[in-house]
């Protein structure tokens, strides 16, 4: 028996609209950039931490074989369930990775193989990224924070306690200092690296914040992270995946 | 609010100003602008070239305003100037581009200042202009110091025999000279005399040198030798005497004509010095007059000999209040050089100006000088000094521009009670002058008086003197500027200093220009062929002591406003001085009035968000490129020149030690005093500073960050940080261009913000 990815699509199992399915491709995003070529030297110069850029899945449905008009309404169901307007969340359960998630977006019509019954949809994941479907969270001043996955993290969410500051050093010895600044006043503070925005109870806050990396903050995976602080802060994030 | 930005037609807001097309097909990516500080910017938008509606936009009855908006936020408005055509198989696409619309102040020109005359007599707008006068400060005047030549001696005897043979010696400083015959030429006695080791020159003349010597010969007392000691020209061993013991049948007589003394003294104004030996340096000379509380400076030349005496000219004062005489026998102090300094230059004593009648002086004289320097003085080391009956004064003769206005003023001060000063300005006939609004004289004519408390500076002004006769309004090309002390029995003595005849209206802060410029193109002449323009700009919060941020202006400027200049090229003039401006869409137009003009003081321009919570520009927040740009200076020293060669130098003390001297040139004719001149220089090194990093960044519209043109525009100032090339600091924004991409695109430049004025 095939092992069951207990795939979802905008929540619903795939499991009830379609006989099988599976990602049949679910390479992760490219790295971003090139190896330095340096005159004189053989092979290229390794560049570290490239970035990663968006990536496809490709998922791969069987119809169920009842009747024909089963088969029609299954692929007008899947249509249906990705038709939202904005991204659609996606899940499976991954014997390596477990139980993860990406949002995808439908860049192809469904594409018919040889065999009849078995169709393919062109997704597309602007992360590059799958991720947990259970966050993580760590508070602390500093937090202790030990990542999982096997892609970097920089959608964390910081909730800071205060004003003050939260550094973090990682595996490659690159330290981001996000700050909220005394000026702003006490309170309590969201900084959500993904959307990169700051909030206080709902407003923005983007005057009072201080960052020393473009990034904001990007932690490495597999490893323990590496933090100073001066106030106390909230950890939240998803471990990510190829 | 949307990532897409939306474009209207509207009319245009000097005619019905509404709304003609809702939502123009603007082609995505084809509509952008810019939108620039303290500057005109533009804008263009492409649109499919079949649209129906072209010929509402680019109209040949109308004009039209194109506005840009963020949702429901006006970001942008330009006017429709002109539409290119690019023909192709597919139809085209239609651009049309124009300037924004604070271009219409581009197409408004500064008329003549005294318009509808033609011809214009008074063409520019001049505040602060400059002043006429010659030599208003009383610095300048014709003066000789006083010069004197003193000396000692020569000390002098008469030398005679009754003998009728024979010889005879002298003796003088312990030295005697070998003998001498009775009857020896004069010049065989000096030789003797100037043989002897004590005595280096000596003069030995006949007292009748021509006188026939067999009725009166040589050496006998009707025809002695005169001796005359030229160096030493004194004896300070003691007198001359002789040994007539040589001589047969007579003796030998000698008789003291001038024996001087040893020491003398020099007295100035009831001062003496201490004794001066008769054969002092200079230096002992000079040390002792300058010891006096009188003198000053004086230098001394000259070994106090005849030939070459002490030559004392008196540097300060140039002028002494009494003559310079001495004590002691055989001193001889002459006047050689009397000092002057009654002509002042540009001045004269107060009289009619029209010499075709008697020539007359107002009133007598007995002072009319410039200070001594230690005398009262407003500014600078002189004044004018007189004294004397009522009416005495003093005036000065100008050419001015006929039926222009001046601005007119004079210092006085007194050392006396109740002196009542007029000051007035006259024709050369003497007729009384108008004034703008009235002036102080008693018919409303250019006069005015005042009574200073004693030994106190006071000013006598009289603002906007009109060049023309009062009584009959004809233009005069000469006037008189008059100060007198009208006082019926004046007493004391008077000063007068630092007058002004300044061209022109008085200095103001730039709400006054602006807000006499604005005034005459949207008010003063409605009823001559101009008409009105710029009636939809609303200028209400520009006024002569605030600026629209309602702060005081910092100072008043000296400014001309050139006629035929266009108000946007005037604008930029008073941009060069630092001071900002901006045309703004008004939320809700009412009355005509469409848009606010707003001018601010240095810096007060924009919103300083640094403070506040948002918006700010972070690193990630839409940002997708940039650049930072440092550079070094491209001038670390400037001069600026005014009207009348007037100039002031200013430098950046640190760029200069660390780049060197890299120097920059200005000229504006319309400004005529130090302090904006002083300004402009400021503002040229400020601009240079505040450019020297410049940051352009390219952002894109996002939801959920701060959008460009709806949360901040041109002029505001945020915290900005793009890690690691630029930590956090505050910078200016100094344009914003933008696109309607999807989502929408800009690209802001920031600059450092500039420092207010203190």
């Amino acid at each position: 028996m095939a092992y069951d990815y207990q795939i979802t699509v905008g929540g619903t199992a795939l499991s009830t609209v379609f006989a099988s399915s599976r990602f049949l491709k679910y390479t992760s995003g490219i790295r971003r950039g090139d190896n330095l070529l340096i005159p004189s030297q053989h092979g290229t110069y390794y560049v570290q931490d490239k970035y990663f850029d968006e990536s496809d899945v490709l998922i791969e449905v069987t119809l169920p074989m009842t009747t024909t008009a089963t088969a029609a309404e299954a692929l007008s169901d899947m249509a249906a369930l990705l038709s939202d307007q904005d991204l659609v969340v996606v899940s499976q359960v991954d014997p390596h990775r477990g139980s993860i998630r990406a949002r995808v977006e439908l860049v192809t019509d469904p594409v018919p193989t040889q065999n009849n019954l078995t169709y393919l949809f062109g997704l597309r994941n602007p992360s590059g990224f799958w991720e947990d479907v259970t966050a993580s969270q760590a508070v602390g001043n500093p937090p202790s924070v030990t990542t999982g996955g096997d892609r970097p993290i920089s959608d964390m969410i910081l909730t800071f306690s205060n004003t003050g500051y939260l550094e973090h050093t990682d595996s490659l010895g690159q330290v981001a200092r996000v700050t909220i600044d005394a000026g702003a006043g006490a309170g309590t503070y969201i900084v959500d690296c993904g959307a990169r925005t700051v909030k206080k109870a709902g407003a923005d806050q983007d005057a009072f914040l201080t960052v020393t990396q473009p990034y904001w903050m990007k932690f490495q995976p597999g490893v323990a992270q590496s933090f100073t602080s001066s106030v106390s802060v909230t950890v939240d994030w998803r471990d990510k995946w190829a | 609010m949307g990532v897409e930005l939306r474009y209207e037609a509207w009319t245009l807001p000097w005619k019905t100003f509404q709304r003609e097309i809702t939502d123009i097909p603007v082609i995505q990516g084809g509509g952008s602008g810019t939108i620039r500080l303290n500057d005109f910017g533009s804008g263009t938008i492409d649109v499919p070239a079949n649209y129906d509606r072209l010929t509402d936009i680019i109209s040949a009855t109308k004009g039209t305003l194109i506005r840009a908006y963020d949702g429901a936020i006006l970001i942008h408005e330009f006017m429709a100037e002109r539409i290119d055509f690019t023909i192709t198989e597919a139809g085209g696409v239609a651009t049309i581009s124009g300037s924004d619309i604070a271009s219409a102040f581009d197409r408004a020109i500064i008329y003549p200042w005294d318009y509808p005359a033609n011809p214009t007599a008074v063409p520019n707008w001049v505040w602060g202009g400059a002043n006429i006068l010659q030599n208003p400060g009383m610095e300048d005047a014709l003066t000789s110091a006083y010069i004197y030549d003193v000396f000692m001696g020569p000390e002098k005897y008469e030398v005679y025999t009754t003998a009728t043979s024979g010889n005879f010696t002298l003796t003088m400083e312990g030295d005697t000279t070998a003998a001498i015959d009775y009857r020896a030429a004069a010049s065989t006695v000096a030789s003797a005399i100037n043989a002897t080791t004590g005595i280096t020159d000596v003069d030995v003349e006949l007292k009748f040198p021509n006188a026939d010597l067999d009725a009166l010969p040589q050496g006998t007392s009707g025809n002695p030798w005169v001796v005359e000691f030229q160096d030493p020209h004194v004896l300070a061993a003691g007198v001359m005497t002789g040994d007539g013991s040589g001589l047969t049948g007579g003796t030998l007589t000698i008789t003291t004509i001038l024996d001087p003394a040893l020491t003398f003294t020099l007295s100035i104004q009831a001062e003496t010095t201490a004794s001066i030996a008769w054969d002092a340096t200079t230096t002992v000379v000079n040390d002792r007059l300058e010891a006096l509380n009188a003198v000053n400076d004086v230098t001394v030349s000259g070994d106090g000999s005849p030939g070459s005496p002490y030559k004392v000219t008196f540097v300060d004062p140039e002028v002494l209040l009494g003559p310079m005489f001495g004590t002691g026998t055989g001193l001889t102090v002459i006047q050689t050089q009397t000092g002057s300094d009654e002509i002042i230059a540009g001045w004269t004593k107060s009289q009619r100006a029209d010499q075709r009648t008697v020539p007359a002086f107002h009133g007598t004289y007995t002072i009319f000088r410039q200070s001594s320097g230690a005398e009262p003085a407003h500014s600078g080391t002189y004044s004018l000094v007189v004294a004397g009956t009522q009416y005495a004064g003093a005036q000065q003769v100008v050419n001015v521009q006929p039926h222009g206005v001046y601005q007119a003023s004079i210092w006085v001060r007194t050392n006396a009670a109740s002196q009542t000063f007029r000051l007035v300005i006259r024709s050369i006939y003497e007729e009384i002058l108008a004034v703008v609004g009235g002036g102080p004289g008693p018919g409303g004519d250019a006069r005015a008086e005042v009574t200073p408390a004693v030994d106190t500076w006071t000013q006598i002004t009289i603002p906007n003197v009109l060049a023309e006769s009062y009584q009959f309004g004809f233009g005069l090309d000469t006037l008189v500027f008059r100060i007198a002390n009208v006082t019926p029995t004046p007493a004391g003595i008077w000063y007068f200093d630092d007058a002004e005849f300044n061209q022109g209206l008085p200095e103001t802060p730039p709400g006054g220009v602006v807000l006499a410029l604005m005034k005459d193109a949207a008010v003063d002449h409605g009823a001559d062929t101009r008409g009105t323009l710029l009636t939809w700009v609303d200028y209400s919060t520009i006024n002569e002591t605030r600026d629209s941020s309602d702060t005081d202006w910092f100072e008043s400027i000296s400014f001309t406003a050139f006629r035929g200049a266009t108000y946007g090229q005037t604008w930029d003039r008073l941009a060069s001085l630092g001071y900002e401006w901006r045309l703004v869409p008004k939320a809700t137009p009412s009355g005509g009035l469409t848009h606010d003009l707003e001018w601010y003081g240095r810096a007060e321009l924009g919103t300083d968000h640094t403070a506040a919570a948002t918006p700010a520009i972070n690193v990630g927040q839409g940002i997708t490129a940039g650049k930072v740009v440092q550079r070094i200076p491209d001038r670390t020293a400037v001069l600026v020149e005014g009207g009348a060669g007037l100039y002031v130098e200013d430098k950046n003390t640190t760029t200069e030690t660390n780049f060197g001297r890299l120097e920059k040139y200005k000229g504006d004719t319309g400004i005529n005093s130090s302090g904006s001149l002083t300004d402009a220089g400021e503002h040229m090194l400020n601009q240079e500073e505040g450019t020297r990093t410049a940051i352009q960044i390219t952002v894109m519209a996002t939801p959920d960050h701060p959008r460009p043109l709806v949360d901040y525009t041109v002029g505001d100032e945020l915290n900005t940080q793009l890690p690691p090339v630029l930590a956090k600091v505050g910078k200016r924004i100094s344009q914003i261009s933008y696109q309607n991409t999807k989502p929408a695109r800009y690209q802001i430049t920031l600059v450092e913000p500039p420092t207010p004025e203190v």
